[in-house]
């Protein structure tokens, strides 16, 4: 009895103590031929990895605060408490910090795509790449345009085809340039916002839509999650594209 | 109870004649409607089709775009086009509507077929006379209300649309300027460590001063005359909308029920037809874009230097206090307009947007090189009753969170053409105009009210003529 409780207990920690931003748990693949670069490109897919997971961490952090400045003006104007401000400018800072945990983010997968792109290839494991990429459907792109929570119309963005585990990388390069500009833009309406926050307006003036931040702010948790489940998503086909053409690349494995 | 006595209860009830005026009308409306479904076989009224991304090519140049602009400032918008918005208030926020209503409504609008229906003095694209009046405030009522009062809505005459696109371009010079001292303030703060006090002023406008922290952190209690995003917003009343392309906008909805691709369209709302009309695509980026070429090309009024050719006037206008906020010369750095613009609020598309920015030179006046503008406004926010004086304190309602008592500084350069004056159209004269004066602008007030009647006659004289050349351009 006692060792089932404990058990219990012990799974119910693993759940609690593991947050949930890392629970996709899963790196880009990539057999090379050197086994050297193929050591390398699994450690840096392996900080890409981490990367991402601080990130979302971060982005999470951001969040709960947003919402409680939210209930203290709700809870102001029933009965009569206090305003939390403050709440408001946690989210600020964490949003400055998302920002500058993307920018890692984007240097470890630029790292990432040169030692992808450095001529060392395992090229049937490119050619199956490819082919369960371009059979794979409704991988989201981010786009400012022609998707849900867009602001605006036009024409769609240009998805173009994967090619590859450098095709990979780009997306997921080209993504987070599109990530960041719209992070921006939600860190900017945040701060013209906070003046509001001060005076308790901040939820009344959201909620009418006058604000950038009211319409920055959900088109970017869109494209956040949108964004990890394309990470998801592409490096799955990665780890699937080693299976299918193992041992190739892996030969020196025993 | 079983359920066969519940139907035979309910049929015995008594229905008041309310419900059953109510049912009969729906009833009535919906076999007229089956009736005449297929029978509507007139053409839209738009015949434009422009696309946002070849504006500027050789397929289809600028000019070309100002003409369809132009089209569709005329176009007397119609069913087809789908005007009318059923289930959608007049909000710039798409806002659904509980209760379907007809397709005109004078109050809560729709409440025009065109946009040349109200800007057309003294030709179109100009304001409009106190029958132009349009109700703010109301068209965000549901269901819609038929009430003009001062509880319901904030009562506007139509203001002119010429010179639009020099107006927003010195709007976004200013705002240019002044985010460069605020991050000028912030990096200064963060590098030394303490708190930077910077005084905020765009052209020759000044706008308070802001504190930055080292932390990042703005404090804008000081601020003056303008939003806590430091965005000159030129247009309406209250200084709400930064760029012609959001004043359209907002306007194709609320007095036409066209509702534009950007603001009303799948991306940014979740539905195809957001006001339930059975169109889906009702005013597209493109058709915005040639719209607002047109407006922003519109001539620009009051190239004259009156004040030369009217001394007298112009002195008592300076003596009196006007020029503190009808700052009669700006300067301006560019006389490029760019479509779509820096500042945009979401909904109205911004350069962050799209690839395609089109250009168009507009014809700004020049002295010794610099461009000007004689616009006769500081593009502030300035509070305009007080106690005794409350003749523009009229308003019930907030708008856009601006304080009830601050209105943005009124052009004054179209005078000539533009009577009646106030931004309710109630002010027959520019002498009960200049009386309605309070707060801020109490002092001029006074000191007009003390000048000698020459020289209140010499001042008159001198407005009246602002924009003249327009008049004399449609003669």
């Amino acid at each position: 009895m006692h060792i089932l409780s404990a058990a219990i207990v012990a799974l119910l920690l693993l759940f609690v103590t593991v947050p949930s931003s890392t629970a996709h748990n899963v790196w880009c693949h990539c057999p090379k031929k050197n086994k050297e670069t193929t050591l390398k490109f699994f450690y840096k897919a392996g900080e890409v990895y981490e990367a991402l997971s601080d990130a979302m961490l971060t982005w999470h952090s951001a969040n709960s605060p947003l919402e409680k400045g939210v209930l203290a003006e709700f809870d102001n104007s029933v009965k009569g408490t206090d305003l939390k401000p403050y709440h408001y400018q946690e989210t600020y800072h964490a949003l400055n910090s998302l920002k500058v945990k993307l920018h890692v983010l984007q240097i470890k997968l630029t790292e990432l795509r040169a030692i992808a792109a450095d001529g060392d290839t395992t090229p049937d494991f490119d050619t199956a790449l490819t082919k369960i990429i371009s059979s794979s459907k409704n991988i989201g792109r981010l786009s400012t345009s022609g998707v849900r929570y867009a602001d605006i119309g036009g024409k769609d963005a240009q998805q173009g085809s994967m090619v590859g585990i450098v095709g990979i990388l780009d997306a997921q390069l080209t993504d987070l340039k599109i990530l960041l500009s719209v992070l921006d833009q939600v860190v900017d309406g945040l701060r013209d916002a906070l003046p509001l926050a001060e005076k308790g307006e901040f939820a009344k003036v959201m909620l009418s839509g006058r604000n950038a931040f009211g319409d920055k702010m959900p088109q970017f948790t869109d494209m956040i999650s949108g964004y990890e489940r394309m990470y998801v998503q592409t490096c799955m086909s990665t780890i699937a594209a080693t299976m299918q053409v193992y041992p190739k690349g892996f030969e020196w494995l025993r | 109870m079983q359920k066969s006595d519940f139907w035979i209860r309910l049929a015995m009830r008594p229905i008041s004649l309310r419900w059953l005026f109510v049912v009969l009308l729906i009833g009535s409306s919906v076999i007229v409607w089956a009736d005449t479904r297929g029978s509507i076989v007139d053409p839209p009224a738009i015949d434009v089709f422009p696309d946002h991304d070849k504006i500027g090519s050789s397929d289809y140049p600028v000019e070309r775009a100002i003409t369809d602009g132009r089209r569709l400032f005329k176009a007397k918008f119609n069913l087809l086009d789908g005007a009318g918005r059923p289930e959608a208030t007049g909000d710039s926020k798409p806002t659904p509507r509980k209760t379907p209503v007809a397709a005109f409504q004078r109050i809560a609008g729709p409440d025009a077929n065109s946009c040349a229906g109200c800007h057309n003095e003294p030709q179109i694209g100009g304001s409009g006379e106190f029958v132009t009046n349009t109700f703010v405030g109301a068209h965000l009522s549901d269901p819609p209300t038929f009430r003009a009062s001062a509880d319901q809505t904030n009562e506007r005459n139509t203001t002119t649309v010429f010179g639009s696109g020099v107006v927003e371009l010195v709007a976004r010079e200013m705002t240019e300027e002044l985010h460069r001292q605020r991050n000028a303030a912030v990096a200064e703060s963060r590098s030394s460590g303490k708190p930077v006090t910077a005084e905020l002023s765009g052209g020759t406008t000044n706008f308070g001063t802001i504190t930055a922290f080292p932390e990042g952190y703005v404090n804008y209690e000081k601020l003056d005359g303008i939003d806590f995003d430091l965005i000159i917003r030129p247009f309406g009343v209250k200084g709400v909308a930064a760029s012609i392309r959001e004043f359209t906008t907002f306007a194709l909805n609320q007095h036409h029920g066209v509702q534009a691709v950007e603001r009303f369209g799948w991306e940014r709302t979740g539905l195809t037809d957001f006001d339930g009309d059975g169109h889906e695509t009702e005013f597209t980026i493109g058709q915005v874009t040639a719209l607002v070429l047109f407006q922003a090309t519109l001539p620009i009024p009051n190239k004259i230097d009156h004040f030369r050719d009217m001394p007298e006037g112009f002195d008592a206008f300076l003596s009196i206090g006007c020029a503190a906020c009808h700052t009669p010369k700006t300067p301006i750095q560019s006389n490029l307009f760019t479509e779509p613009g820096r500042f945009n609020r979401p909904g109205a598309m911004s350069t962050k947007d799209t690839a395609t920015i089109v250009q168009v030179r507009l014809d700004v006046p020049a002295k010794n090189g610099q461009l000007f503008v004689q616009m006769y406004s500081d593009l502030k926010r300035h509070r305009m009753c007080d106690a005794e004086v409350r003749h523009f304190c009229n308003e019930g309602l907030r708008q856009d969170n601006v304080n009830e008592e601050l209105f943005m500084t009124a052009r004054l350069w179209n005078l000539a053409t533009s009577a009646p004056y106030c931004h309710r159209g109630d002010c027959s004269t520019i002498s009960e105009a200049i009386l309605a004066h309070g707060g801020e602008a109490r002092v001029a007030r006074e000191k007009f009210i003390a000048l000698a009647t020459s020289k209140k006659k010499s001042l008159v004289k001198f407005l009246l003529a602002l924009g003249m050349e327009q008049e004399i351009e449609v003669k």
